[in-house]
């Protein structure tokens, strides 16, 4: 193939102004590969690459195109693409590429095509066989074309061209729509040669001299400037061909390489090595050749064993196109030989591109399938470009917990007030965590978005982000004494040659495989809630062992995942925090946070049940086990302690986690369960650990609490900037209503302040934080609970804080109101300073909710009702763009996920108590959905075109998406029968009804949200439905006194959600 | 829901009315029950259903009606006049002849609607009354649920040449006579 205009090699090759362009464009969006398969044009993503997830398109397909007619061509002619693709050396991703090869109408040529695929134009020339076939292509400096065609395919005769184009090539031969029904000649062509023995790629080196590959010549030729100029006087191209076409006046020539090895080598693929070599491919032995400078053989870089001919096909391929891409990596297509040679040889079946890497001594590796299955794969080349799907794998989106996606480009602040429901996914309980997106493959689908997340109903779900229909769903053992059993998000990883989903339930962490659902391995954080017959629920429930894991599981360092355990405060039990093998779920390691001892089992060990207070016979292990593993003899005394229900955030280049850990009651009066004040050092503090579980640092604003300041949100990893250098931090927020900034390292370098400079007492140094924020009293229902987003590019930091209670309010909003205002947060991630704060906006706005954001706005959650919000943030004003309203549901307490222009969020807020007739406990069992919105008109947003009004998932709501299969369109209401959308049903709706009876979709009148039996028509079927819910409705006023009920319910609600996961009364009131 | 002879398929007619007279609750018919209409002028014909309330149901909520004629004599020259109680709309065959009650209407005679036609050319029209299977706008919808059983009525109307025509006729048939005479 040609030179690679996305290499390093094509800065020296084709001149710094057009390839540094290219090289910049390929580091800012990815490399794709280009791919002709006989009649389409597919893409690849290099990124995903053996991924197991290959992203890949098809950017051009002509299979319509048959001999038969049809498609975009005319009947009888088979319209193609193929041969080797160039692309044009502006930058603007038109490229060129083989057209229409071996028929006679239209005849064979040179496709021009913008990058999109779209075809703007048509290069044909006159050939020295009836069927020609065009192959190489390459670009010089200058914007000139150099192409080949095939022409005899054998030994003899050889008469295969090298054709010169001159710009402009956005035309079609003939006249002006006359092609594609048109054999006309193009007229800015000059032919160079007519005698190359079956014609091949074509290469431009860095002096503007043009190679092509001869295979039956067994030679390289070598054409060196000047060149044609044009088909004037005086512009080198005036004399004619046999075939009454211009041909060059003259050529300077000269055979560069020929069967060098003392073997067949049939020249086929060229591309150029970073260091200015030429690979070669040779089609009819598989052979991939690296020939110097000046032609001289220099080594083989695939090399099939055996000897000429091999039997076919060859298993690492028989290479036909080749390119190099900005690493020195060479892909080539292989046309998958068959056959016997010479009599039977040719094209089979199964065709591929391959990869071949260099190791770090720059010898090639085996080589690597990228795709299989192709039908007659001959040219490959390489172009900026990402085709990955955007994915979110991960609480937060990443191992940083920035919660932030700096890449969302379809929704911005313009667009984001036309949200509108996409989809809803009812599930049978609140959905509290945030959802995870991973792009999988899913066999008869390819590679699709899955979203996966929890709901309080014991169910995992994976679930199309296209649709919002399940892909699958895992049931979870029940946990009764978790008081927030389904609260934490997932995570996809992954490992070998599967999708890992990773998910706590209750005190069980699961490893699920992400396509089928189908359980790998489980892990108990405590005794596994069975008893000794394997039967449910063992010692767990609210008055004995409590033990839950509520944080978010994240697998570090590649195969460890890491995560914790709390007990909700229970002096019974003790919390920690759990690394396990991400394979088989045998523990690894178990860091004890209220004695710092790490717990390390032997290899051999396959520890499947651990926590820090049961005994060896409760956790299945073999007597002795405490005192013989290192680090597992801790004092195992329960105290409430050591709970960890913060997600990990990871910092894999220094080998760091960090975690935030909840608070531990103290005591001073004794004897008491509650161990004597200062906390235990790492209780209530922010902790550095490895990825084998042992504190690197920690500290802790205060050294006793006992009015439940806990840290529960995510750490952020971010980088601020200190005397114009950047130093990597890492921020977390906490119910004391702060924000703190540390040094990742555990030393501030600012001040020289290292995490162990204890204060007189033994306190943390309060010097340590680069800076901290407060911006509300907090307390224990209060403060920050939920994860803050950082956005880098604006240096900010964004959060929400939970309402708190109205004696620990603050001025000027008065010590009786609540929430604690201001509600939502922007900090400057460099100083801490208040950006700015809702200050003016009064209503109940605070959340326990974490917080979302995109360049230019955030999201926010909400309290009764629910409502997510979002924030204006491109230009520090901090103004509302958007409340939507969620109906049916009392919080949003999910964190915002925001993929490829849909925002995804989860319904519903509660706690699971001993008391099922709670409040909380009620409303956490009220069935809500995971939620989809998405601007209509934007790329991907698909709203659903209809509303069936029917309550198909008898929640006794109809209207609306939470019946499968009719989505909400306009609808603003979800009570049935309310058709001018005022939250009621009475004569106006009724009206409204008749005004649109009889009318059929798609007529003017037509109401989706009438049609209540989906036919398609408005009928007196309709009208009945109506009536009976008219008959149903009842006004709120009336229904049950909830007017009056309401605002104990919000108070149930507050206490409920607590920190979103953490209420923290000890049972034995603490001290 | 008006629809024209040629249009009638009396299959349906006996599939939704004929098929069933004994068990019909509703009667529909219009009225005047014949009529002899003078060439080129516009007269009424009501349309009425005698409705019993069936068990189970509490009321009529509405009706939809096709009604077939000899366009080639007879013509509409307004939409129709709803009934008390009806609220007119206009069914997916693009016919007006359909009303919604706001309420369930009880048992009795009801009017209907009352079409108003211009007798165009002299001849016998039919006016055949029906409903079109799978047309859920047509039919006597129940409250709560269900459509009720129907009998139709057909009627017919003649119209007779206007007067000068008459004269005319009568100027022929008299000099057949004298021509008979001879």
């Amino acid at each position: 193939m040609t030179t690679q205009p996305w290499s390093l090699h094509c800065i020296a090759a084709l001149g710094a102004l057009v390839c540094i362009d290219a090289v910049s464009a390929a580091a800012d969006t990815g490399q794709l590969i280009y791919s002709t398969e006989g009649n389409r044009l597919r893409r690849y993503d290099l990124d995903t690459i053996g991924s197991g997830a290959l992203a890949e398109d098809i950017l051009v397909e002509r299979a319509s195109g048959s001999e038969q007619g049809g498609g975009e061509g005319v009947a009888g002619v088979k319209r193609d693409i193929n041969g080797e693709i160039c692309a044009f050396p502006d930058g603007s991703g038109r490229f060129v590429a083989g057209e229409d090869t071996n028929q006679s109408h239209p005849k064979e040529g040179v496709g021009v095509f913008a990058a999109d695929g779209t075809q703007i134009g048509k290069l044909t020339a006159t050939y020295n066989t009836a069927q020609a076939e065009y192959f190489g292509c390459a670009f010089d400096a200058n914007g000139r074309l150099f192409t080949s065609d095939v022409g005899t395919q054998g030994f003899s005769s050889p008469n295969g061209q090298l054709v010169m184009w001159f710009p402009p090539y956005d035309r079609f031969p003939g006249l002006p729509g006359a092609y594609p029904n048109t054999d006309a000649i193009s007229n800015n062509f000059c032919v160079l040669a007519s005698d190359i023995g079956t014609a091949g790629a074509v290469a431009v080196d860095s002096q503007g001299r043009v190679y092509v590959a001869g295979a039956s010549s067994l030679k390289i030729f070598r054409f060196s400037p000047p060149f044609p100029t044009g088909l004037g006087p005086g512009e080198g191209c005036t004399l004619s061909d046999a075939n009454g076409s211009p041909r060059a006046n003259a050529v300077t020539r000269e055979t560069f390489a020929t069967n060098p090895f003392g073997t067949l080598f049939t020249f086929s693929g060229l591309a150029f090595a970073p260091n200015g070599n030429l690979y070669a491919a040779s089609v009819a032995t598989g052979e991939i050749a690296e020939i110097g400078m000046n032609g001289q053989f220099v080594r083989m870089v695939l090399d099939p064993p055996g000897s000429f001919p091999p039997p076919y096909p060859i298993p690492t391929g028989t290479p036909q196109g080749l390119a190099v891409d900005a690493d020195g990596s060479i892909y080539y297509a292989d046309i998958n030989l068959v056959g016997v040679f010479p009599t039977t040889l040719g094209p089979g079946p199964n065709g591929s591109v391959r990869r071949i890497r260099f190791d770090s001594n720059g010898d090639p590796l085996a080589p690597e399938l990228v795709r299989q299955g192709l039908a007659f794969p001959d040219g490959v080349s390489i172009f900026p470009g990402n085709l990955e799907k955007t994915q979110w794998r991960t609480y937060a989106g990443s191992p940083a917990r920035t919660f932030f996606n700096p890449n969302e480009t379809i929704l911005k602040p313009s667009n984001l007030n036309r949200l509108r429901e996409r989809w809803r996914f009812q599930t049978g309980a609140i959905v509290t965590g945030s959802p995870s997106v991973a792009a999988v493959f899913v066999p008869g689908e390819g590679v699709i978005q899955v979203v996966y997340f929890q709901a309080w109903d014991r169910n995992v779900y994976a679930v199309r982000l296209s649709d919002g229909s399940e892909l699958w769903r895992f049931t979870t053992d029940d946990h009764p004494g978790a008081s927030f059993p389904q609260s934490g998000s997932l995570d996809v990883t992954r490992i070998g040659n599967r999708d890992n989903v990773f998910v706590g339930s209750g005190e069980i962490v699961y490893a699920l495989d992400a396509v089928t659902g189908a359980e790998l391995w489980r892990f108990a954080a405590g005794t596994g809630c069975v008893d000794a017959q394997a039967n449910p629920p063992g010692r767990c429930s609210h008055t004995d062992e409590r033990n839950q894991v509520e944080s978010s599981p994240i697998v570090v360092g590649g195969d460890t995942l890491v995560f914790g355990m709390d007990v909700d405060d229970s002096i019974l039990g003790k919390g920690g925090f759990y690394g396990v093998d991400a394979l088989s779920g045998s523990l690894r390691w178990y860091f004890d946070v209220t004695t710092g001892a790490t717990c390390t089992p032997d290899p051999s060990d396959n520890v499947r049940k651990f926590d820090g207070y049961h005994g060896e016979a409760e956790l299945g292990l073999p007597a002795g086990f405490f005192a013989s593993r290192a680090g597992c003899d801790f004092d195992r005394t329960p105290n409430n302690c050591g709970n960890v229900w913060s997600s990990a955030a990871v910092d894999e280049g220094r080998g760091l986690l960090y975690i935030g850990t909840s608070n531990c009651d103290t005591a001073t009066s004794q004897p008491s369960p509650l161990p004597l004040p200062p906390m235990p050092p790492f209780d209530e503090a922010i902790v550095a650990l490895d990825f084998d579980g042992f504190p690197a640092w920690r500290w802790r604003p205060r050294e006793i609490d006992n009015l439940d300041l806990a840290f529960g949100a995510a750490p952020n990893l971010f980088s601020i900037e200190r005397s114009g250098e950047p130093v990597e931090v890492v921020g977390i927020g906490g119910k004391d209503g702060s924000y703190y900034v540390l040094d990742r390292d555990g030393v501030n370098e600012s001040n020289g302040v290292a995490w162990d400079d204890f204060a007189p007492g033994g306190a943390s140094p309060p010097d340590f934080p680069y800076w901290t924020r407060n911006v509300v009293p907090g307390g224990d229902i209060g403060g920050i609970i939920a994860t803050a987003s950082v956005d880098e590019a604006r240096r900010r930091v964004y959060f929400s804080t939970a309402p708190g209670t109205a004696a620990q309010n603050s001025p000027p909003f008065g010590a009786t109101s609540q929430p604690q205002r201001p509600t939502v947060h922007a900090l400057d991630m460099d100083s801490g300073a208040i950006v700015w704060q809702n200050d003016e906006q009064t209503s109940a706005d605070a959340s326990f909710a974490p917080t979302s954001g995109i360049s230019g706005a955030i999201f926010i959650g909400s309290v009764l009702p629910s409502i997510s919000r979002v924030y204006r943030t491109d230009d520090d004003s901090g103004a509302p763009l958007l409340t939507y309203p969620i109906a049916g549901g009392v919080a949003v307490a999910s964190g915002a996920v925001v993929i490829d222009g849909t925002v995804m969020f989860g319904i519903g807020v509660g706690q699971r108590a001993s008391d099922r007739s709670a409040f909380q406990d009620i409303v956490s069992r009220l069935p809500n959905p995971l939620i989809a919105l998405c601007v209509p008109g934007e790329p991907g947003c698909t709203v659903p075109a209809c509303d069936d009004a029917l309550d198909n998932d008898g929640d006794g709501s109809t209207d609306h998406p939470a019946d499968a299969g009719c989505l909400f369109l306009r609808a603003r209401s979800e009570v049935r029968g309310d058709l001018d959308f005022d939250n009621d049903v009475d004569d106006a709706d009724q009206q409204a009804f008749f005004r649109t009876m009889g009318k059929l979709r798609g007529a003017k009148g037509f109401r989706d949200e009438a049609d209540f039996d989906r036919d398609g028509t408005i009928t007196f079927v309709d009208y009945q439905a109506w009536l009976a819910a008219r008959r149903a409705y009842v006004p709120p006023a009336t229904a049950c006194g909830l007017l009056g009920i309401e605002p104990l319910l919000a108070l149930a609600l507050l206490h409920a959600a607590r920190r979103m996961r953490e209420p923290r009364r000890p049972q034995p009131e603490a001290n | 829901m008006l629809r024209s002879t040629s249009k009638l398929a009396v299959s349906l007619l006996l599939a939704m009315g004929f098929a069933a007279p004994a068990s019909a609750l509703v009667i529909a018919y219009t009225s005047p029950q014949s009529s002899i209409q003078t060439q080129g002028s516009n007269f009424q014909v009501a349309v009425y259903a005698d409705f019993s309330v069936p068990q189970g149901a509490t009321g009529m909520l509405g009706f939809g009606l096709d009604l077939a004629y000899d366009t080639s004599l007879i013509t509409l020259v307004a939409p129709p006049q709803l009934g008390p109680g009806f609220t007119g709309f206009t069914g997916p065959d693009g016919d007006a002849l359909g009303g919604i009650a706001a309420s369930a209407l009880p048992g009795g005679t009801l009017l209907l609607a009352t079409l108003s036609f211009q007798a165009n050319a002299p001849g016998t029209s039919s006016l055949v009354l029906g409903v079109t299977a799978g047309d859920l706008t047509e039919g006597f919808a129940l409250d709560p649920t269900g459509f009720d059983t129907v009998q139709f009525v057909s009627n017919q109307v003649t119209v007779v040449p206007e007067p000068s025509s008459l004269s005319l006729l009568g100027v022929a048939l008299v000099g057949l006579a004298l021509a008979r005479r001879r």
